[in-house]
């Protein structure tokens, strides 16, 4: 299974119009994670950080959670020369960012193999983001080849660069301003070993970023967890408010009477996030606000199919927000893709907001009218 | 499956600043240009994803286009309000 980039929105930093929003302000690492079985070296002036290949099990475990999300802005090592066996100064040296999962995922491709990892600061953001940004770059990749006097480490002048960080590197100007040459390698970390035994040459499938359906899974992990975040506090909001009955606060009837909107929005959660994205290719449309959309929809009606007990207009009103939340949170999930460009995006929204807009006010429209309808407000 | 997007980007190419290298070959990930004889054509133009990989890696400025990410969430905090703590997912 190759799982090494988490493919997401890029964009220079110097012709700045839209930036990434994890990208502008981010914040400094203070404190960098702990490598396991990590040695520092020093020779001569210079020093490196010996790591063994694996991972342990609790670094395993780091990018599990990282994955969905929690605590990744902060998932970093330290920028550095590492080796992993034991290399000399003819060894490869291979270029990384110190977001730890980029670098969990290149080191334990190298079992057997002695290599030198040049790890450059891009703030804990993986490879392809930070290549996007621009601090997996040209200048970071200078700085950094001088300030870990690699010169003196190697006697080549050889750096393979992953493929994906193309965005930000630009090889003719390395070479001018450091003497190293810039060869790109694979897409995924788990062909590296292969690139590296077959003379540094990768095949058209190496070089092709791929979306597939394991892929597409890992991604919406993260849009799931944020997405989760945010409906967390509604649904606690909602028991505890339910909680309070004629009889006193009782927790449990606050569950059963707020059963109904916590499997709404559990059907909410899915709908917008790990559904769509696991049958991307499947729905219909070519826009993710209409691919969420139909999700949403379409697993809203079930939804409401399903429950007994309610009114029509509740229903349709929960389909009509269902829909345009799942339409307004996928369309996010663009930034987690492969195949969408900035232009694109733009077109997207434009035509998009104004619908989902108007979903949500006809939603909310129903659910007050509805309301009224109840008697739940008295007017006089 | 293919997966494709609306088509929309600003790359543009020009072939007579082209020296045939071979770079753009080798860092588009969409694998969107190719070397023909001794210059380098576009394969695919509605794929691109405006990532700048390649008129980065063109010496020879042969490529142009406006590089920036393919996010909604990213282009809805910039639009909104710069620095902004919209949570872009990358
Ligand atoms: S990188 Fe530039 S010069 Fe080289 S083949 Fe591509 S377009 Fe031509
Ligand atoms: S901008 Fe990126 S996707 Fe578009 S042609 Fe260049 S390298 Fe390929």
């Amino acid at each position: 299974m190759k799982k090494t980039e988490q493919p997401c929105c890029g964009g220079k930093k110097e012709k700045e119009e839209v930036s990434c929003s994890c990208g502008g302000e981010q914040k400094e690492i203070k404190k960098y994670k702990t490598v396991y079985g990590a040695r520092k070296i020093a020779i001569g002036a210079a020093f490196f950080t010996r790591v063994p290949a694996a991972p342990r099990v609790v670094e395993i475990i780091g990018d599990i959670v990282a994955r969905f999300g929690f605590g990744r802005m902060r998932y970093a090592v330290e920028p550095g020369l590492y080796a992993v066996g034991s290399p000399d100064k003819n060894s490869v040296v291979l270029v990384s960012a110190n977001y730890k999962m980029s670098f969990n995922a290149l080191r334990k491709e190298l079992k057997g193999v002695s290599a030198w990892i040049l790890v450059l600061d891009t703030k804990g953001v993986n490879v392809w983001c930070a290549a996007g940004k621009g601090t997996f770059g040209t200048d970071e990749l200078v700085n950094r080849i001088a300030k870990t006097s690699l010169a003196m480490i190697t006697a080549h002048r050889n750096l393979i660069v992953p493929q994906l960080g193309a965005p930000g590197v630009a090889a003719h100007i390395v070479r001018k301003e450091s003497k190293f040459k810039v060869t790109f390698g694979p897409v995924e970390a788990a062909d590296i070993k292969q690139f590296l035994a077959g003379g540094m040459k990768a095949s058209q499938e190496q070089r092709t970023v791929q979306f597939g359906a394991i892929k597409r899974l890992e991604v919406s992990l993260l849009e799931f967890g944020v997405t989760f975040r945010l409906l967390f506090l509604t649904a606690a909001a909602a028991v505890v408010a339910a909680s309070f009955t004629k009889g006193g606060f009782s927790i449990a009837s606050g569950f059963a009477n707020s059963a109904f909107f916590l499997g709404a929005i559990t059907i909410a959660l899915i709908s917008s996030t790990l559904a769509p994205a696991l049958l991307l290719p499947y729905i219909p449309g070519k826009m993710f606000s209409v691919k969420g959309a139909i999700t949403g929809a379409v697993f809203s009606a079930a939804y409401v199919a399903a429950a007994r007990g309610m009114t029509p207009l509740t229903g349709v009103s929960l389909i009509l927000i269902s829909t345009a939340f799942a339409s307004f949170v996928f369309m996010n999930f663009t930034g987690s893709t492969t195949f969408t460009s900035l232009t694109g995006v733009r077109r997207e929204i434009a035509v998009s907001v104004p619908f989902q807009i108007l979903l949500l006010a006809a939603g909310a429209a129903l659910q007050i009218i509805d309301f009224v309808h109840k008697g739940g407000i008295k007017w006089n | 499956m293919e997966l494709k997007y609306l088509g929309l980007n600003t790359l543009e190419y020009d072939e007579k600043k082209c020296t045939g290298c071979g770079m753009c070959e080798i860092v588009c990930p969409l694998r969107i240009f190719r070397i023909n004889g001794k210059k380098a054509e576009i394969t695919a133009k509605e794929k691109c994803i405006e990532c700048g990989a390649c008129s980065l890696n063109c010496a020879f400025g042969a490529i142009t286009v406006d590089s920036g990410p393919g996010c909604a969430a990213a282009v809805l905090a910039s639009g909104l309000k710069k620095g902004s703590k919209a949570a872009c997912n990358c």
